[in-house]
């Protein structure tokens, strides 16, 4: 029989080799996405309990007050803004959260200790890519 | 003409179309891998400088121009007279250090925070 025959197995070897020829390919993993987010959580706590004013309003806020509670989202809200994350604090249970919406894609939490004059407490910052704002200083 | 002579400098058809079949997939392989190569370069070079950001801005913060008491460094509190001494460290392998930049810098950034004088502050270092 003259011409070209080509049966399902051929045209199906032929697919699988051109596909695999064109995904075989080094790819490079990930990227500094998550150590990103680590460090910037891990600052967020240092700053929040080495600054003295911080912790003054933080203590204020454990204990009721509104108006350590404004300050502090102000505060927060104006670093998420900076850095571009959702910030979230959580201290004893009681929360502060700035700029954030539904649930990040990556999140990344520190925590420190901090005396409130009675005793200790412990912060975490929590930093997430679900961040609501636009970015500024 | 008897079978033989028939055959004698006969290239099949299947060889043919099989020799091009190969060249093809050799020269769609050729093309990928090309392709592949140029972007994972260029993939490569990016990752290098968000690499060197995220070290330097790591080092600025945690050392490099962080307040002293003695032998003692007080992490994230910064003395802001230094940093201009840090840039020249970092040579061509950082493009900009720059405190509370109110636009974005050029190339890959990273944004850490840290006090000075008792108020955060913005450190975002270029690569």
């Amino acid at each position: 029989m003259k011409g070209i025959v080509f049966t399902i197995e051929a045209v199906l070897s032929l697919a699988i080799a051109l596909i695999f020829v064109s995904y075989a390919q080094p790819a490079l993993s990930g990227g500094y996405g998550a150590l990103k987010l680590y460090q910037v959580a891990q600052d967020v706590a240092e700053v929040s309990v080495k600054n003295k004013q911080t912790v003054n309003e933080l203590n204020a806020f454990l204990e009721g007050s509104l108006v350590a509670k404004k300050s502090l989202e102000e505060k927060y809200s104006r670093i998420s803004r900076g850095l571009g994350y959702c910030v979230e604090i959580d201290l004893d249970g009681k929360k502060i959260s700035a700029n954030c919406f539904g649930s990040p894609s990556m999140r990344a939490s520190a925590e420190r200790i901090f005396f409130d004059g009675n005793r200790f407490v412990v912060l975490s910052a929590g930093v997430g890519t679900n961040y609501a704002g636009t970015k500024s200083t | 003409m008897n079978l033989l002579e028939k055959r004698r400098g006969f290239f099949s058809n299947d060889v043919l179309v099989a020799v091009i079949l190969v060249t093809m997939i050799f020269v769609v392989a050729l093309y990928a891998f090309k392709t592949n190569l140029g972007a994972l370069s260029s993939e490569s070079r990016m990752l290098e400088k968000e690499r060197n950001a995220l070290s330097a801005a790591d080092a600025l913060v945690k050392e490099l121009v962080a307040e002293k008491d003695g032998a003692f460094v007080k992490s994230h509190e910064i003395d802001l007279g230094k940093i201009a001494q840090a840039r020249e460290r970092f040579g061509k392998a950082v493009k900009s250090i720059r405190v509370n930049p109110e636009t974005g810098g050029g190339g890959i950034c990273v944004r850490r925070i840290a006090l000075a004088s008792g108020k955060e502050i913005f450190i975002e270092v270029c690569a």
